[in-house]
């Protein structure tokens, strides 16, 4: 059928077209359709008949807000939590680094504990300390280099 | 108020397909306010051609009735957003198209299956069977094209209807149906030939 057609005509007319098209719907049309559940149409409209309950149906009228807000909640936490105030640079840059902080503070406490001695410690040399502190420095001789 | 007197009241717009076929409207009609009479009308009218074209698009025969199901729900479900601007059968056919490709598009999609593996290879009448060569050009074409083709050659489909089911311009789906047709005839021709060297 087809093969006749297409030697009579040369190149790709609408008559070759028309018996390629022929030829697909007939084709076509002698598949077998799948065959159909007898409960085909009771299934269907139970489905469509079935209510969604109500919390379905509340969840998708506010579901826009709920996400929004749940996302605005994490940001916040990981911005809250994020070290030295990531999210802010000038607070970054103005808080100091843990370790300095550490350091000075082990310092102070040094200090502290050396002065507590010092003045827990016996009499006469606590009267020294006390006179030392209350006398006025001598003017330091500087050497000249040359001498 | 009973159905038949809403459906007086409510006005659909009448779109090209149910201008011809008023059975088809007042069906439809029905079916906007949820009555279960309209939704078994249509799924008697337009079931086995939902099916068979889910079952040419999926190349799953096995699951076309499911396709099949979805598609009617959806569509029953969202029955007032059809507006009537265009054929129902449009309309329904677009929703079979998406339902078919989310399905493609599922985890547990395996394949596709050889449809036709058990139809006989040819009848003295017709030497070369036809449906083998339909087949190897459908397992060659992409979904929605398959679904072009047998909107067209079996539903009889406008290109422009075929072109809202599909969602692509109408020049589009002319000129790819005159590409699938010209593979049809190479197919065809190369089967011939292989026949007349065997015999």
């Amino acid at each position: 059928m087809f093969n006749k057609v297409r030697r009579r005509s040369s190149g790709s007319g609408p008559p070759e077209d028309r018996q390629a098209a022929e030829a697909i719907r007939d084709a076509l049309s002698r598949t077998d359709t799948p065959l159909v559940s007898p409960d085909f149409n009771a299934q269907v409209l139970a489905a469509v008949s079935s209510r969604s309950p109500w919390w379905n149906l509340a969840l998708s009228y506010f579901q826009p807000a709920l996400t929004t807000a749940a996302a605005s909640a994490v940001v916040t936490i990981l911005l809250i939590n994020m070290p030295g105030h990531a999210g802010n640079p000038a607070l970054a840059a103005s808080a100091p680094a843990p370790a300095i902080a550490i350091r000075r503070e082990a310092t102070d406490t040094a200090i502290d504990d050396r002065l507590d001695a010092l003045l827990n410690s016996s009499r006469p040399t606590y009267l020294a300390f006390a006179a030392l502190q209350a006398a006025p420095l001598a003017p330091r001789v500087v050497p000249h280099p040359r001498s | 108020m009973t159905i038949e007197a809403e459906a007086t009241v409510i006005t659909m717009p009448v779109s090209r397909d149910t201008e011809g076929d008023p059975e088809e409207a007042r069906w439809l009609v029905r079916a906007r306010l949820g009555d279960e009479a309209a939704f078994t009308w249509l799924l008697n009218r337009y079931r086995n051609r939902v099916i068979r074209l889910a079952a040419h698009i999926l190349r799953r025969p096995d699951e076309a009735e499911d396709a099949a199901q979805e598609a009617f729900i959806r569509a029953f479900r969202n029955i007032r957003a059809f507006r009537g601007d265009s054929r129902f059968t449009t309309w329904l056919f677009h929703i079979v198209l998406r339902v078919c490709l989310d399905r493609r598009r599922l985890k547990r999609w395996d394949s596709e299956v050889q449809w036709d593996d058990t139809l006989p290879l040819s009848s003295p009448k017709d030497p070369i069977d036809t449906r083998l060569v339909v087949n190897a050009l459908l397992k060659e074409l992409s979904p929605p094209l398959r679904a072009a083709l047998v909107l067209r050659e079996l539903e009889g489909m406008e290109y422009e209807d075929i072109a809202h089911v599909l969602g692509i311009p109408v020049g589009t789906v002319r000129s790819r149906l005159n590409a699938a047709r010209a593979r049809f005839r190479d197919l065809y021709m190369r089967v011939v030939e292989e026949t007349n060297r065997v015999q």
